[in-house]
């Protein structure tokens, strides 16, 4: 057990930024984005104390994935984006580039309301540098099936922009 | 915006992070019921080898000390045994012990060993002692069973030439018991026939013979 909290603190440390983002990028709260990602690593643990995970990365965005569906389940979809998150900076820690600081909120606005598949896609391989294998096993889809999801993604953005 | 910008935009969102305090206390709480040491923990197949020799180890001692005799080093395991049967059982229990002490000194007495004769005594004396206090807790009828059983047992022990000596304290709880009922039976109306068994019980527990008395107390009671 000692070495299986020592594992769990390194998967915890390599992935809660990634896992936070994902999940704030789709839900835009970040007291529903800690509450939900709070709740991925519990189940984590809690998998990984009685069982081995061979893909912690594929396991830990899973979840995310499916809390995320259960959240707008239960509270029913709601897209709203705040006057706040497109105008002003981050809350948690996000720099500003001057020249890029009002494109940087457009495209955040603009992701909310693209699909949960798009925005999947779209966070997965360009903001946390996924490779479409990986993407794949995450989604369950084929690798191919994910390149053409990915470049219908792009397409929309660009429409939402 | 090109595809170019957005790639580029999208890039950017990679700058989102948690408050550091939030990211700290959630893996706290995740993994603070978890830093507990424990010798299991860390060797966790063993601690079923470890509760198995253990339970063996435990099986073992309490065996070999079911023949041990007052004196003896494991008779302290034994008489543990006992006093833990004894807590959880009921008052009857206190003489089954005493019997067993008296079967110890007629082993005693059988294999002529002088050395735990002594405290196979004192081990009976003191068994006699759980007795008679638990004499009060119960019924008559029980009462009579197990002081006379007991009483047998020691005259066949002392034929084997071993010196007991009399029973004080269960004679002096008897003779509460008696007392008792005696207290009982003389505000209740008698029939004429129980009225001559009440007179036959005084003169039973004056003259000490409170066996015999707490015989006809039940004789009235039936």
């Amino acid at each position: 057990m000692v070495n299986k909290r020592k594992d769990f603190s390194k998967i915890y440390d390599e992935y809660i930024d990634r896992i936070y983002r994902f999940v704030y990028i789709k839900v835009s709260s970040p007291q529903i984005a800690e509450d939900i990602a709070s709740e991925v690593f519990s189940r984590c643990w809690e998998y990984y104390k009685a069982n081995t995970i061979d893909n912690p990365q594929a396991f830990l965005y899973q979840t995310a994935r499916n809390l995320v569906v259960d959240h707008y389940r239960e509270k029913g979809r709601t897209n709203i984006v705040s006057a706040e998150y497109a105008v002003l900076p981050d809350p948690y820690d996000m720099k500003e580039k001057a020249h890029n600081s009002s494109d940087i909120a457009i495209i955040k606005q603009a992701i909310t309301k693209l699909s949960d598949d798009y925005q999947e896609v779209l966070v997965c391989h360009y903001i946390e540098d996924l490779p479409i294998s990986e993407i794949a096993k995450i989604t369950g889809k084929t690798e191919g099936a994910v390149r053409v999801t990915l470049h219908r993604a792009i397409k929309a953005l660009r429409e939402e922009v | 915006m090109t595809e170019k910008d957005l790639i580029s935009g999208l890039k950017e969102l990679k700058e989102i992070k948690p408050r550091k305090e939030w990211v700290s206390l959630t893996k706290h709480n995740l993994l603070k019921q978890e830093s507990k040491f424990s010798f299991a923990s860390i060797f966790p197949y063993y601690r079923y080898a470890l509760a198995g020799a253990s339970l063996i180890i435990f099986v073992g001692i309490f065996t070999l000390s079911n023949d041990a005799l007052p004196g003896d080093i494991l008779y302290s395991v034994r008489k543990t045994a006992e006093m833990i049967s004894l807590r959880n059982s009921q008052a009857s229990l206190v003489f089954d012990i005493a019997d067993r002490r008296l079967n110890d000194l007629a082993v005693i007495a059988k294999k002529d060993n002088k050395k735990n004769l002594q405290p196979a005594i004192n081990e009976y004396q003191a068994s006699v002692s759980e007795v008679a206090k638990s004499l009060a807790r119960q019924d008559v009828k029980k009462v009579l069973e197990n002081v006379k059983k007991l009483e047998d047992k020691k005259i066949s022990v002392e034929s084997l030439g071993i010196v007991i000596g009399e029973d004080k304290e269960i004679t002096n709880a008897l003779s509460e018991i008696v007392n008792r009922e005696l207290a009982d039976l003389e505000i209740r109306t008698l029939t004429e026939d129980n009225q001559l068994i009440l007179i036959k019980v005084k003169e039973d527990r004056d003259a000490g013979r409170f066996s015999e008395a707490l015989e006809k107390i039940l004789q009235i009671e039936k």
